[in-house]
């Protein structure tokens, strides 16, 4: 077994995990920082994002209005005082990537530039041409390398937080390319490992977005918040769901159904395309219903219209979205509209976390999609991800600096990594059932994206919890096939199967319990928003082995709720 | 449906051999679909690298009929064979099936001090008109997959030659009108291994997923560096 | 690496004629034109051995099929100049993105020059002899 000591631990590369790493070593340079990843960090799913990241920069713009839209965006279920920190800590966030290399698209003066982006009443998204999440991940990667502090762990697959009264203690993991045990020590953890959007069949995610660390707080006894919040983006590619930045709609482009019609005039008239992700997504969605929609071969769509453009236009401010469309479609934007669907695209909700991203747990913090602090509430608002990564990474680095000054090492539990290690390389290669991994991720990817979709009821929701818990049981039937050690990606889709189907029940508990549609949580027996009953966040926690829910209030400051009409 | 036979370099370096896959493939099945198809359906031993099927991440460069390409962005029918060959990316340490060690690859991009250097400590915005952008825009594309220094006949036969990818990341900073950093990083590229080493085969062009020209950025370096040792030189002083 | 592995960029499979084979071909004409060089200074040489001998060396390397070799050696030196001056202007960062129509201009003015030469030492040859 490999042992490995660090004063702070950080899990996950992405935005949010290295520009934590960053802050933690500019505010202490004689930490020990440990990053540790699945994949080399430049391959995270940060850098599939697109369109932009939201800042208050320039005259006309405030920190108020880029707040009140996003508790709007949030359907008032974010916590108002952390949003209030979140737009203020912005705009220095965007000067340092500026500072580190990052190459912002300008205006002809010279400036950082931003354009308009859905949600938000003032053109506030900064971008870097429609690659922002790309060249924001490989800025912070390129000014990583400057700190002699930050070791690079890079494909370790961690399989175990190791939790134990006095706190954080340690993580368990493979080395992917001899596949041998690691044990990693530190005083504390950063969590920031991103969404978990690969529960679903039809997703802008990367491959490997399976809710690692999700699934790892919720066996280790943490609490997660708010996961039945899922966001779907209006404007998945079909088939293959790859991204279509809202900037295409931010630049001017147009939704269109068989009939030819801009049909967002009829749910959001004054904001239209740019109308926030839930309202499009289920515009989008009745429009199908309702026998609006085009047919294909991989299901029904939409079009996406950017042919008014022009091809100048096109190749200057989405050159990433044309590439996409000839390279995978085959289609050339300034000549045909893109067939385009609702794709599951981003986690509300997370790990439970306060505004100094610290979680309940000593010495564990969290950052980016896999926290929810929470800053999005109900759903988020397109721009505001990239940039939450990148203020609450630099925060949580910081605190996390801070802590580990005055920490100390705690014990390791010996005994719970020597059954880690058991469950990790004897019980999962025991031959047992005929059930493969792919079978199962199939069928749990089918269930979720049909019944745990946009439109929620009752019955589905049942349904979806009943098959989740029947392959959970199956899942025990299933084991390892390949022996060989080096690079084994069956035991890594293995373990990763596990961590979806750990955080799959909560999102479907979650669903069921709340009564009431808020943001991206739609439910067509109980379509009307509840602040009543519902406005509060769902918390769940495994208590003796199973998942028990529980509810906090949602704290707000200056703003009341209202109806949300766009 | 028409089919496709794969012909996959399995194992590792121990023992491997190369075996055979037949998969189904229409208009749009890439080579990463194909993959993923055999791994699902037929041999859950298959080892690749693959993360955001769009190009973006640079995770799944293989050997396609050996010629390196990203797997997510190859389409079976453009390439109109029946039967292809896919293998690990030449010229890197082979770890098994179509996995290769990418450890020396980015220690290579961390040589050339990939990040922007400034002397000063600045307030406020640097700013940078549209035309100072476009001078180097096109070369902070790179993925980093990997691809230009399997296809580079230096690179696969000279394992020190620091290669087109972190060449290129040395010119795209040197190119940033933000940047005052040019020397040290000429510094560290004009030398035997460095951008003297190439001799414009252009390969790493005709691989790059994303048509970035690392060829050129390498030549355009050239002049900078050729500049560089003229001054040292005629100890003319360079500044750093 | 293996001397085996140095030899790696030999290899043509999946290289492209105006990159990857051009630059092969590059390499081997330019060793072939550095073999020449000695054989070359090898034939000066033999004026160590004085006049007559010289004279009998000379009427041996001007036969026609010393001559058939020349013009295969002008089609070798003739391919790395036209390559050559493609690398010297492309190596300075200019048309580096117009590689193949840069190339095939180099050839065919390559081939213009070579057939020139052909012609005019055939001639002299016929003509001579």
């Amino acid at each position: 077994m490999e042992k490995i000591k660090a004063d702070l631990l950080i899990l996950g590369a992405g935005l949010a995990g290295l520009r934590a790493a960053i802050s933690a070593a500019e505010t202490d340079k004689n930490i020990k920082i440990a990053v540790i990843s699945k994949l080399f960090f430049l391959r995270s799913h940060s850098v599939a994002a697109e369109g932009g990241t939201a800042a208050v920069l320039y005259e006309g713009d405030s920190y108020d209005l880029h707040a009140y839209d996003t508790i709007k965006g949030s359907d008032y279920l974010a916590d108002q005082d952390a949003v209030e920190l979140f737009v203020r800590t912005m705009p220095k966030e965007i000067l340092d990537l500026d500072h580190w290399g990052c190459p912002w698209s300008r205006f002809p003066d010279g400036r950082i530039a931003q354009r308009p982006f859905g949600g938000h009443s003032f053109p506030r998204a900064t971008y870097a041409a429609d690659r922002t999440g790309f060249h924001a991940l490989h800025t912070l990667y390129e000014r990583m390398l400057v700190y002699e502090n930050i070791e690079r762990y890079q494909e370790y697959f961690v399989t175990s937080f190791i939790i134990n009264k006095e706190g954080f203690s340690g993580l368990t993991a493979i080395n992917m390319k001899n596949g041998e045990f690691v044990l990693f020590q530190g005083k504390a953890l950063i969590i920031a490992t991103g969404g978990l959007g690969r529960l679903y069949s039809f997703t802008t995610y990367s491959h490997t977005v399976t809710g690692d660390g999700a699934a790892m707080a919720l066996k280790a006894g943490m609490q997660l918040k708010d996961m039945e919040f899922i966001q779907f983006h209006p404007t998945g590619i079909v088939p293959s769901g790859i991204l279509i930045t809202e900037g295409a709609r931010g630049e001017g482009g147009y939704l269109l159904n068989n009939k030819n019609e801009r049909f967002m005039q009829r749910y959001a008239p004054q904001k239209m395309e740019l109308a926030p992700r839930d309202v499009v997504s289920r515009s989008m969605m009745w429009e199908i219903q309702e026998g609006r929609g085009f047919t294909g071969p991989w299901g029904p769509y939409l079009l996406l219209d950017l042919r008014h453009l022009g091809d100048e236009k096109i190749k200057e401010r989405l050159p990433a979205i044309r590439d996409i469309a000839l390279k995978f479609n085959g289609i050339d934007p300034k000549d045909e509209p893109l067939p385009v669907r609702p794709a599951a695209h981003y986690t509300m909700g997370g790990i439970h976390a306060d505004n100094d991203t610290q979680t309940p747990v000593k010495g564990v913090f969290t950052a980016g999609e896999a926290s929810c602090i929470s800053i999005h509430g109900a759903n988020r608002l397109g721009s505001n991800s990239t940039a939450e990564c990148l203020v609450f990474g630099d925060i949580s680095g910081r605190n996390a600096a801070l802590y580990v000054k005055d920490a100390k090492m705690n014990d390791i539990d010996m005994d719970k990594v020597k059954a880690e290690e058991n469950r990790i390389y004897v019980d999962a290669f025991k031959e047992r059932g005929s059930e493969t991994v792919p079978m199962l991720r199939r069928e749990l990817n089918n269930t979720m994206q049909e019944k745990v979709g946009i439109f929620r009821n009752e019955k589905d929701l049942m349904d979806a919890l009943k098959t989740v818990k029947s392959l959970q049981e199956r899942f025990r039937n299933v084991y390892v096939e390949d022996k060989v050690m080096e690079y084994n990606t069956n035991l890594f889709t293995y373990l990763e199967l596990d961590n979806l189907l750990e955080v799959a029940e909560v999102v479907i508990l979650g669903a069921i319990a709340r009564k009431e549609s808020r943001g991206a949580h739609y439910r067509t027996d109980y379509p009307k928003r509840d602040d009543v009953n519902w406005m509060k966040h769902t918390i769940a926690q495994k208590v003796n082995g199973e998942v028990v829910l529980s509810y906090i209030p949602v704290r707000t400051t200056k703003w009341k709720p209202e109806e949300r009409k766009y | 449906m028409d089919k496709v036979i794969f012909r996959i370099k399995k194992g590792t370096p121990e023992k491997w051999e190369y075996k055979e896959y037949e998969v189904p493939v229409e208009n749009g099945t890439t080579i990463l679909d194909a993959l993923y198809y055999i791994r699902d359906n037929i041999d859950r031993t298959l080892s690749f690298r693959a993360s955001c099927r769009m190009e973006v991440c640079g995770s799944c460069a293989i050997m396609v009929n050996n010629f390196p390409r990203t797997a997510c962005s190859t389409q079976i029918k453009t390439i109109g064979k029946k039967v292809i060959t896919l293998e690990p990316l030449a010229g890197y340490k082979w770890i098994r099936d179509l996995v290769v060690d990418f450890d020396e690859f980015f220690k290579k991009h961390e040589s050339v001090k990939p990040y922007l250097v400034r002397k000063d400590n600045p307030e406020g915005q640097l700013l940078q008109s549209p035309e100072q952008l476009a001078k180097y825009k096109q070369f902070t594309l790179c993925i980093k997959c990997g691809a230009c220094l399997a296809a580079c006949p230096v690179a696969v036969s000279d394992p020190f030659y620091l290669g087109p990818a972190a060449l290129a990341a040395a010119y795209r900073f040197n190119a940033d009108s933000r940047d005052q950093g040019k020397n040290l990083r000429l510094a560290v590229v004009s030398d035997a291994e460095g951008c003297w080493r190439c001799h414009f085969s252009s390969e790493c062009s005709e691989a790059c997923p994303k048509d970035i020209d690392p060829a050129g950025a390498i030549q355009k370096l050239k002049v900078q560096a050729a500049g560089y040792e003229l001054k040292r030189f005629f100890h003319l002083g360079v500044k750093d | 690496m293996s001397f085996k592995d140095s030899l790696n960029w030999i290899n043509i499979k999946g290289r492209h004629l105006q990159s990857g084979i051009a630059f092969i071909l590059h390499r081997l004409t330019g060793l072939v034109i550095l073999l020449y060089l000695y054989m070359h200074l090898g034939a000066l040489s033999q004026l160590l051995n004085g006049g007559i001998a010289y004279k009998n060396f000379l009427s041996t390397v001007e036969s026609p099929p010393f001559v058939a070799l020349d013009i295969l050696l002008f089609l070798v030196i003739f391919y790395h100049g036209a390559n050559g001056i493609r690398l010297v202007v492309q190596e300075f960062g200019i048309g580096t993105r117009r590689r193949k129509l840069f190339f095939w201009i180099m050839m065919v003015l390559g081939l213009i020059g070579w057939l020139l030469l052909t012609y005019i030492v055939a001639s002299s040859f016929i003509g001579g002899a």
